[in-house]
Parts: C-alpha cells; sequence; structure tokens
C-alpha cells in the first residue's frame, strides 16, 4: 500500500504570495495528498483582526475556509507551534513541513530525520538552506598587518574625514570591554578602542558599517572612522543625553515608570532588534547596559561596532547574556547564530518585565550561578501560594498566558518565538491594557 | 485556578512597583591581614599596613562614587590582628565608615575564615528571604605570613566551597618573602597573587573596583590567572 502525503500548514506559508500556486501544484501531482492545518491559524486570525491586520486576518480565513470545503485537509493541535508530537504519528506515512519559519526546524526538532521541512522560494517548494543555529565563519586574517594598534584612550583629540578635527571631553570616561568613549564639545561621541582592539577587522567592519548607512535613529550607528595621527583609532557617533540604561533601571526598580512601560520598552526594544535582523545584523553583546532609555517611546541601542554584521564577528561577549562561552579566539573566528541571539532575547524581555533573571527562585538566589540555569517559574497559580506572591510573580501571573509560553518554551524547552511574535502579543497585550484604563476612566 | 480572574484590576492597580529593595546584590567579604608583621615594608614603598589602608580607602571612594557599585556592592570587612574584628557585616559602602587599620599582634587566619564563611551562609540567607539576586559571592583574603591558628578544617571547607562553585576566592599574598603554600588549601582553582610592590597593591584594588561595579568583567579573575 502506497503512503499517504501529509502537508502540514503553518500560518506563515499561507500568508505567502506564491502559495496558492504551489498547492494547486501538490494537487496535481500527488496522490493521497492531505494538508494538515495547525489549529493555532485560528488565533493568529483572531490576533490579525484585533490589531487592524485584516488583510492578513482574510487571507488566513479564505484558506482555512477552502481547505475544509476539499474535505482532504486534517487539523492538528501543535501549541502554537511549539509541540511536534501531534505529528508523530503522520511520520509512518509522508510528512512534509511547510514553513517560511527556520525555527519550526528547531521547534519541532522531534521530528529530524523523519519529516521534510519546505519553504517557499520564488514559488518553488525548497529545502531551507540554513538553520537558525548555524554558526559561520567570520572574516579574521591571520596576521594584522595594516594597522598599528596603540592604546587609543591616551589621547586628546581625533580626526574624522567628516567632521574634521575633534577635541575629547576627557573629564569623564566611559569604559567598556573593546574601548572608552568620551564626549566632544560638539555633541558627538567618540569610542577610542584599547590597544588589542584597534585591527584591521575592527578597521573594515566599522568602514563597512559607515558606507552602510542605518535609517532607524534609535541605533547609535557609527557615523565616521576616528584617526590620530593618520592611524585607526576608533569611530564617531552621536551623543545620546538624557539617557539611563536599562541596567540602572532595573537596579532602581525603573522608578518613574509604570508597569505597562516596561512592556511599552521591551516592545521597542524589540523593534530594533527586528530591524537589525532584517539586514542580517545580530547584536551579539547584547545585556541591559547597552539598552538606553529615554522615555517608554525612546530606546536606544548602542555599541554598534561590536555587532555582528555581515561576516564581521562581534568581538565581546558576557557570560551571563550567552548562550555558549567563547573564548578570545572563538570569537574572533566565529560568526554566531541567530539562534543564539535568542537567549539574551529573552532574558532582557524577562528581565525588563519582572525585574529577575529567569533562573532565580528562593533556592537559587544566584545570578548564573555555574550550571543553574534551570528555569523553575510556575506555570499556573495553582502552584503557588497567590495571597504570598513576591512582585516579580505578580507580574509573571499578570502577563498573557501567551507570553508566560513564550518563556517557557524557550527556557525550559529551547523553543523560539520570533521577535515578530513576540511584537505583536506586546501589541495586544498594550492595547488591552490602554483601553481597559481608558474604559475605566470613562465609566467614572 | 483562573490566572486571568486574579489579576482584574488592569491598570496593575492591585500592585505596585517596590521603590527599592530588589535590585541585584555583589557580595564582597575582605578578609585582611593587620598583624604586627604588616608595620613593615616589604617591596613596598610604605610599610604594608599603610600599602593596605591607602588601597582601602581608594576603594571605598571608587565604590561611594560609582552609580552602581554604591548600589550593588554589598560589601563585609573582617580583620585579624590582636583578634578577628569584624568592622563591617554585608552592607553598602554608605553605611561603612572606617577608621585606618593599625597592624598588631597574629594572624588568626583559621578564626577569621571561619568568620567569613558564618556571615556568607547567613547573607546567603537574608537574599533568599528577602528574594534578592546576587551574583557569586567574592572572597578576597590578604596576608602576609604564617596562621597563628589552625585552618586545617576551614580550609577544606572553603576549599569544597570553591569547587562547589558556592563563591569565588582570590587569595593574596603579600611582601616578598611569602610563602604561597597556606593560601593554595584555600584556593584549588585560583593560585594566590603576591603582592610585591605599591603598583600591584594599586593593580589589586583598581580590579576589585571594576568587579564591584560590573560584575561580568573577569579581569580581577584574569591577572590571578598571569603568571608572575
Amino acid at each position: 500500500m502506497s503512503k499517504k502525503n501529509y502537508y502540514y500548514l503553518d500560518a506563515s506559508i499561507l500568508l505567502e504570495e506564491n502559495f496558492y500556486l504551489a498547492a494547486e501544484e501538490l494537487t496535481k501531482t500527488l496522490s493521497d495528498l492531505y494538508f494538515v492545518l495547525d489549529t493555532g491559524i485560528y488565533r493568529e486570525i483572531e490576533t490579525y483582526r484585533q490589531l487592524g491586520q485584516t488583510e492578513e486576518a482574510l487571507t488566513l480565513e479564505n484558506h482555512v475556509n477552502l481547505f475544509a470545503a476539499t474535505g482532504n485537509a486534517l487539523q492538528v493541535n501543535t501549541n502554537a507551534g511549539f509541540d511536534a508530537s501531534a505529528l508523530i504519528p503522520l511520520t509512518a506515512d509522508n510528512l512534509v513541513i511547510l514553513t517560511q519559519q527556520q525555527k519550526m526546524m528547531e521547534n519541532f526538532a522531534e521530528l529530524a530525520g523523519q519529516a521534510t521541512f519546505l519553504c517557499l522560494i520564488g514559488g518553488k517548494l525548497t529545502p531551507f538552506l540554513h538553520s537558525m543555529s548555524e554558526n559561520g565563519v567570520a572574516f579574521c586574517p591571520e596576521r594584522d598587518i595594516y594597522v598599528t594598534a596603540f592604546d587609543g584612550d591616551q589621547v586628546d583629540y581625533v580626526y574624522s574625514p567628516r567632521y574634521g578635527y575633534l577635541r575629547l571631553d576627557k573629564s569623564k570616561a566611559y569604559s567598556g570591554g573593546e574601548g572608552v568613549c568620551y564626549k566632544t564639545y560638539n555633541g558627538l561621541f567618540c569610542k577610542l578602542y584599547f590597544k588589542k582592539h584597534i585591527s584591521y577587522v575592527n578597521y573594515k567592519k566599522l568602514q563597512a558599517m559607515v558606507d552602510m548607512g542605518c535609517s532607524c535613529p534609535f541605533i547609535s550607528w557609527p557615523l565616521d572612522i576616528l584617526y590620530f595621527r593618520n592611524q585607526f583609532v576608533g569611530y564617531v557617533m552621536e551623543e545620546l543625553a538624557d539617557t539611563r540604561s536599562v541596567d540602572e533601571l532595573r537596579d532602581d526598580n525603573f522608578s518613574g515608570f509604570r508597569i505597562l512601560d516596561r512592556f511599552i520598552i521591551v516592545r521597542n526594544f524589540l523593534s530594533l532588534i527586528q530591524y537589525l535582523h532584517s539586514k542580517n545584523i545580530l547584536v551579539g553583546d547584547m545585556k541591559l547596559d547597552n539598552i538606553l532609555v529615554k522615555s517608554n517611546a525612546d530606546v536606544y541601542l548602542i555599541d554598534a561596532g561590536s555587532f555582528q554584521v555581515g561576516d564581521y564577528a562581534c568581538n565581546v561577549c558576557h557570560k551571563e547574556y550567552t548562550e555558549k562561552i567563547y573564548t578570545g579566539d572563538d570569537l574572533k573566528h566565529i560568526l554566531r547564530s541567530v539562534k543564539e541571539e535568542y537567549f539574551p532575547i529573552n532574558k532582557i524581555i524577562f528581565e525588563i518585565l519582572m525585574m529577575k533573571g529567569p533562573f532565580y527562585s528562593r533556592d537559587n538566589t544566584e545570578i548564573d550561578g555555574d550550571g543553574s540555569r534551570e528555569f523553575t517559574y510556575p506555570m499556573d497559580l495553582s502552584q503557588v501560594d497567590a495571597g504570598q506572591l513576591p512582585y516579580h510573580l505578580k507580574v509573571w501571573f499578570a502577563l498573557s498566558p501567551a507570553m508566560r509560553e513564550y518563556f517557557y518554551r524557550y527556557f525550559a524547552e529551547g523553543k523560539v518565538t520570533y521577535v515578530s511574535e513576540w511584537m505583536r502579543e506586546l501589541d495586544l497585550y498594550i492595547l488591552s491594557k490602554q483601553k481597559a484604563v481608558s474604559d475605566a476612566k470613562t465609566t467614572q | 485556578m483562573d490566572t486571568n480572574g486574579f489579576f482584574n484590576d488592569l491598570d496593575f492597580g492591585d500592585f505596585s512597583t517596590p521603590s527599592s529593595g530588589s535590585s541585584r546584590k555583589v557580595p564582597i567579604c575582605l578578609v585582611l591581614d593587620c598583624s604586627g608583621s604588616m608595620r613593615y615594608a616589604d617591596g613596598t614603598k610604605l610599610p604594608k599596613i599603610d600599602e593596605l589602608n591607602l588601597n582601602i580607602d581608594a576603594f571605598l571612594e571608587y565604590v561611594r562614587n560609582d552609580p552602581k557599585a554604591s548600589k550593588i556592592c554589598d560589601l563585609c570587612i573582617i580583620t585579624m590582628g590582636d583578634a578577628v574584628h569584624v568592622l563591617s557585616r554585608y552592607t553598602t559602602v554608605d553605611r561603612i565608615h572606617l577608621g585606618h587599620f593599625a597592624a598588631g599582634g597574629g594572624t588568626p587566619l583559621g578564626t577569621a575564615m571561619q568568620t567569613a564563611v558564618d556571615l556568607l551562609y547567613e547573607r546567603r540567607q537574608y537574599y533568599r528571604d528577602n528574594d534578592i539576586e546576587h551574583y557569586k559571592p567574592i572572597l578576597m583574603v590578604m596576608t602576609d605570613g604564617d596562621p597563628t591558628d589552625d585552618v586545617s578544617y576551614i580550609s577544606r571547607q572553603v576549599s569544597d566551597m570553591v569547587l562547589n562553585k558556592e563563591i569565588k576566592i582570590f587569595p593574596v599574598g603579600i611582601g616578598v618573602n611569602f610563602n604561597q603554600d597556606i593560601l593554595r588549601q584555600f584556593s584549588p582553582l585560583l593560585q594566590p597573587k603576591l603582592i610585591r610592590d605599591s603598583a600591584a597593591f594599586d593593580k589589586l584594588f583598581k580590579l576589585l573596583s571594576a568587579s564591584s561595579s560590573n560584575p561580568n568583567d573577569d579581569s580581577l579573575e584574569k591577572w590571578f590567572n598571569e603568571s608572575f
């Protein structure tokens, strides 16, 4: 008896422009073909509708109705793409996962080797070329012969081809892992590298970034390269006045901000990450210190010079915010994977909202204690004494169930929720809170 | 239980963010030798006790003035000499007011380290009881001579704590003729660092300052790992 052909479809593939043609082609060429729809699509339709994205909602709804009418459609519940167990019985036949989301190979890892993962590229169903967890090889010449390394923090003035000579205000230094930053007297901010970071690779990366430019005003992008006596020494960016780092705000319990502001700050932070990821740029050294906040609407990313851009690596790593520990040499040679970036993304979202780390518990108060990255936040109020909840658990239970699920799936199971999905969920949540407050005011 | 119903007050009005008290902490315990032998210079420009006083002053000044360190550094200071004195239990630096240390007496290292361990356990319990997150505790012990009491039990205990990743210990030997073997018993991972001149004293406390404001900064550990 010939095997049946099960084609699993998620919302991402249904929203692809040419999906219809590909589905028609499959119907013509395959016998015993069944389309397997994820029940999560109904929630997606509702979300799009609530956010006012009616085109997406209608497209999905039409597809679902059409498949239902053909009679060869099944429905499975994968818990919003996190749990493949409902699909496992189908692997006895041919199971193909059709999705535009690379993360499905990670989130449905239990299907590896038993199902085929395909996406639509140029109207054709194609296997994924890369996985989210692939590390690349960084541009890293053996010898650094093109630049002269010297201690950049020793100079009083620098030269920028674009801005001319810049005198540094040395009264206050802002030290980081790669160098020291100083204000200039004309509203600019100069980063001067430590000797070991004055390298040909950094010079080339910054040159590429300056040429590339950045249209997002909330990313402190390198504006020009800095020289001292014709030697490369760092880069210049705009000064961000009146801001505080999220790290500082966290230690100050985000004083001056409402709880809802923290959700808005997270939303705006994620929009910056989405912008960078869409340009194949990873932040790399993502941590609370590198996010500055002026107001809940003005959230900035700094230290762009350390970003992973194309095949230029990010040379900095902080154990607390990395999934893998890189030593000095690895940092130079290895390009981080997109999946790795999701560790700091999830941790930062968690820390801004709960003001505690994701691995914190009464029995584990140590931050990033070795080997104790165990996620023990309760998923249900019945697991705790609801009358005695500490602050972080009150916020935890005030999250939407989907947000708690995203955190649980990531920290307990390593399954990814895309930045865009996080943003949609946050938008829904913020909207609902704002509406509730405005309704309450109206009734008063 | 219906979690959505529990927090019906949608503007979060049923719970407010605490204004203080939940910030993260970096517990640092300094066990300092103030025995009689610290009266003498030994490779240093000044008598060792004066070098210690100068550098402790500078360290406290740094922590006091650094916006982050002043909030997160939870400092405990223990001296050993005539007796073991707890000059400051774990607290923020704005509450620490020290006079200068005077040198005199022996080196009751065993008692001093036992006190440090007891206070650390007490503090850890305090963190747990008050929902306070903390980085791995740092225990820096500085001595210039052989102990005048028994260290066999406490050195094993501290060594086990290091191996169990409960604490980080930074053992420091002061002076040119220091015998490292004793401090090695406490520190199974890091070799004792020998402080043989004023510049090294200065560097040690600068790196400790950096750790107090940025617990992710591992330059102190790297410096201890450098050969000398």
